[in-house]
Order: structure tokens, then C-alpha cells, then sequence
């Protein structure tokens, strides 16, 4: 089965909740398993407060859109924004180590992110950051 | 007022978030745990049997909030936790700062 869901994001950290809410809809919909759905929207998660928090933090001209397809197996995602360049594969991901005192969580989201998709593909155009994540699934 | 469940079991307090700590609830989850610490538990224990979910945001109030825990002279720990909420856990490393539990009863049992 093949379908698609495209979001416009107000640039409020809120909306996170509402991209996941609509992602189980659409994996429920789609015969993918609520689990694999969840962790896909993990990674949306990561990289949209990435965007929010940063990239457009107190912007009120901020663009964020969202398109979730499913087809062949994969879940495919594409997130636009219109802040500075930023490529969020080049980032460091925080290594895991570090006990209760000095453990920080800056950059675990990307760990996350790149721990859990398959593919990661970022590109800059058009005044636009656009990063392509795909996640394979198994049917449920 | 807090919308956190929770309850106190010997002495320790059990938080039982639900469905999901992601980056738009992280903060009620914070406010509601410190609230909850300052009312004077040390032992905190995260029941993790109905949260499906939890983000880096999640992780970082999970740290916070253990912080301030060991501050106070306790400790945090989580039980039952599901397969999305272990991943996340063991990826982040944060399955061996906290230790993870098969049941509350155990997991104060570890604090004590």
C-alpha cells in the first residue's frame, strides 16, 4: 500500500506532538505497526525541535514543511525549512558515555536519529535545508 | 496540581508517565517531577509500563530530574520499560546510568 501526508509546521515546538499524532493515523492507516510508526516519528521529533529550537528560534518568517510517503516496504520522509544552512549529518553526535553527574544530552537526538534510519540524505536548495530520512517496515 | 500519575511506595516516589515524553511534553513532565521532589522523596523510580515513547527531550528531563534526586541524597531508576522506550534508552547509554527493572518492587529495591 502506498500514501502520502504532507504537514505545513507552525514553528512551535508544540507541533511535535501533532506530527506524531498524525504519523500514527497514517501508519495505522497504512498497516505499519504502531512501533515502527513511533520511531520514525522519534526521529521527526529530533530534527524538528533541531529546527525550532535553532535554526528558526525567534523567527517569525519560519517555514517548516513535512511529507510522509509509505511504499515498497520503506517509510520515507522529506523536512524542509527555511533557516541558515545547517547540515545535521555533519554534526557530532554525543558519544554515550559519562555518569549521572556529568552526563549532558546535547546531541543524543542525532544519535538517535542516525541509530535508527536507514537512510539520511541532507541538501541545500533553493533557500531551503532538506533533509530525506527513510526507515525500512515490515508490514504488520 | 500536577497531571503526572504517581504515587509514594515505601518511601519512594513512583512516576508513571503515559504514552509519551517527546519534545512538546518534556516540560510538563519536569515542572511536575521537581514539584513533586521538592514535597521531600528522595527515591525516585520511573514506571515506564504505560509510556510508548520518549524523545532526547525525555531523556534529558529524566536526567534532571535525577539530579536532583542525588542532590537531595537518592537516586532514580526506571522499571518496566517497553521495547521503543529500552532502545532509546540503550542507544543513549542511559540503560546503564539508571539501570533498568522488571517491576517497581524491584526497582526500589535497587534505590534502597
Amino acid at each position: 500500500m502506498t500514501g502520502r501526508l504532507d504537514m505545513s509546521l507552525a514553528n512551535d515546538v508544540q507541533e511535535v506532538a501533532r506530527v506524531i499524532d498524525s504519523l500514527e493515523e497514517f501508519g495505522a492507516a497504512n498497516g505499519i505497526p504502531a512501533e515502527q510508526s513511533l520511531r520514525f516519528g522519534l526521529a521527526l521529533d529530533e530534527l524538528i525541535t533541531n529546527i525550532i529550537s535553532y535554526g528558526l528560534a525567534g523567527r517569525s518568517d519560519g517555514i517548516i514543511t513535512l511529507a510522509i510517503e509509505h511504499g515498497g516496504g520503506v517509510l520515507r520522509a522529506e523536512l524542509a525549512d527555511n533557516g541558515p544552512p545547517f547540515d545535521p549529518l555533519a554534526a557530532d553526535a554525543a558519544p554515550p558515555v559519562g555518569d549521572i553527574e556529568t552526563r549532558e544530552v546535547g546531541g543524543l537526538g542525532l544519535t538517535l536519529v542516525k541509530s535508527f534510519m536507514d537512510r539520511l540524505d541532507y541538501r541545500r536548495a533553493d533557500g531551503f535545508n532538506r533533509l530525506t530520512m527513510e526507515m525500512k517496515v515490515k508490514a504488520a | 496540581m500536577t497531571s503526572l500519575n504517581h504515587e509514594t511506595v515505601n518511601g519512594a516516589l513512583v512516576l508513571k508517565p503515559s504514552r509519551r515524553i517527546d519534545s512538546s511534553s518534556a516540560k510538563a513532565f519536569e515542572d511536575d517531577a521537581a514539584a513533586l521532589l521538592d514535597k521531600g522523596p528522595k527515591k525516585v523510580v520511573i514506571d515506564a509500563t504505560d509510556l510508548d515513547y520518549i524523545s532526547s527531550a525525555g531523556l534529558r528531563v529524566i536526567l534532571t530530574t535525577a539530579k536532583k534526586a542525588k542532590a537531595a541524597g537518592g537516586g532514580l531508576t526506571i522499571a518496566c520499560a517497553k521495547n521503543n522506550v529500552k532502545e532509546v534508552l540503550a542507544v543513549s547509554g542511559f540503560d546503564n546510568i539508571f539501570g533498568l527493572h522488571d517491576s517497581v518492587a524491584q526497582a526500589i529495591s535497587a534505590l534502597a
